[in-house]
């Protein structure tokens, strides 16, 4: 929506609902069958039984984006994303509380 | 326009073949890559360490750059395309698009102009989905919990009459639900840039950004909160009053309570499903005596304790 007197967008970030396999290969730019791999392989982790009922929520989407840049630009096998997406994870966890740490000690 | 080294931004000599620029390539890859590096401008180099390896690692594409090379320009000098540029060479290639989501989004700049100058034919031939924007939104602890608006602002280029890309800036009022947490990213199916011939646009990725707070600090959905006690406090226990994100509660400090010592209210963190929590760090804060009496009742506390506070320090030497 525009708000056409300042030309100012207004824009709501509610929680997004999660999508789909099709919008997920849409927006990786992946095939489907990637895709069912990287759940196999557990590269990401959808929600629901069937193909058809998995839903990919915010979190599952950011990780999948991470996932999808680190092979491009590594050239990462499938089999080796869902630990170097883990350890990445963690690496942020812990430079996290790094900070935390600094700040309550040294601030 | 400026004209880029590429082989200086990959650290290369010209005469490097194939394999040597792969591996320059993941050495600096695996130091700029923004999920991986803390480096502050990692982002920008990565970028372009990314429009450099595009180039080089192309047999066309390089032909094509060394040839200009070879006429005698260098990195940063002054640069305008031949008038033939591109005459005999079929250009291919993806021609700058960002990757998915990635940080390719003009926000974060894109491939140069330079880059696009020389091999962008490709994709204006080829019309996909707009480029995708990514943008950071820094809120306050505050809007975090209750939700609020922020006004951010794009820059994002924007075709002119002439057909050419112009910068131009978009500003947007964001209204943000309450529960947000550091580094969450939301997608905004669409509101990337806009497509090129009629082709469908990019989406618009926002990262959230929580702002250091004086009070509170966070840890996903938790709060941490400091709260300074008195000795007595702590050996006698207290009801004291402390601020939690939502109002002010009251709460027991239990006799003998240690400095360190963290206490939990429940649900008093970021709402969520489920809400988190908000913890307490007790640390004693010991008054200095400003009279006589003061120093007076210090000293009979030191004679009426047999306290040792650091005998965990004794060692058997």
């Amino acid at each position: 929506m525009t708000n056409a007197g300042n030309d100012i967008e207004q824009l709501r970030l509610d929680e997004p609902e999660a999508v789909d396999l099709d919008e997920l290969c849409a927006i990786l730019e992946l095939r489907s069958e990637v895709v069912c791999e990287w759940v196999e392989e557990g590269v990401v982790h959808p929600v629901g039984q069937r193909h058809s009922e998995w839903r990919f929520h915010s979190r599952e989407l950011q990780r999948a984006l991470r996932a999808r840049r680190l092979q491009r630009d590594f050239e990462l096998t499938t089999e080796s994303l869902p630990l170097v997406l883990d350890l990445i994870g963690e690496v942020d966890r812990l430079r996290h509380r790094i900070r935390l740490l600094e700040h309550r000690f040294f601030e | 326009m400026e004209f880029k080294d590429y082989y200086k931004v990959m650290g290369v000599e010209p005469s490097a073949d194939t394999d040597e620029i792969k591996r320059a390539y993941r050495k600096l890859a695996r130091k700029y890559h923004p999920d991986v590096s803390e480096e502050p401008d990692a982002e920008a180099r990565f970028k372009e360490v990314g429009e450099a390896y595009e180039v080089l690692r192309d047999p066309e594409k390089r032909q094509q750059y060394d040839q200009l090379r070879a006429s005698g320009y260098r990195g940063g000098e002054s640069f305008r395309p031949p008038p033939d540029w591109g005459g005999g060479f079929e250009r291919s290639g993806f021609g700058g698009t960002a990757g998915p989501g990635g940080f390719g989004g003009a926000e974060a700049g894109g491939f140069s102009d330079f880059f696009e100058t020389l091999f962008g034919g490709a994709q204006r031939r080829r019309p996909r989905k707009g480029r995708d924007l990514r943008t950071r939104v820094d809120i306050d602890l505050e809007t975090a919990y209750s939700g609020g608006t922020r006004r951010i602002s794009l820059s994002q280029p924007q075709a002119a009459p002439d057909g050419s890309m112009r910068p131009s800036r978009r500003t947007l009022d964001v209204r943000i639900p309450a529960g947000m947490t550091e580094g969450r990213q939301i997608r905004l199916a669409g509101k990337g840039e806009p497509g090129p011939q009629g082709a469908p646009p990019g989406d618009l990725y926002m990262e959230i950004h929580l702002l250091p707070h004086r009070l509170f600090e966070v840890d996903g959905r938790d709060v941490i909160l400091t709260v300074p006690i008195a000795p007595w406090e702590a050996a006698l226990g207290a009801r004291v009053a402390v601020p939690t994100l939502g109002r002010r509660v009251e709460m027991n400090i239990p006799a003998g309570a240690t400095s360190g010592q963290r206490l939990r209210l429940k649900g008093r963190g970021l709402p969520g499903q489920p809400p988190g929590d908000q913890y307490l760090l007790l640390k004693i804060v010991a008054p200095v005596p400003k009279n006589e009496p003061q120093r007076e009742l210090y000293e009979r506390q030191r004679d009426t304790f047999e306290f040792d506070p650091r005998a965990d320090l004794e060692t058997s030497s």
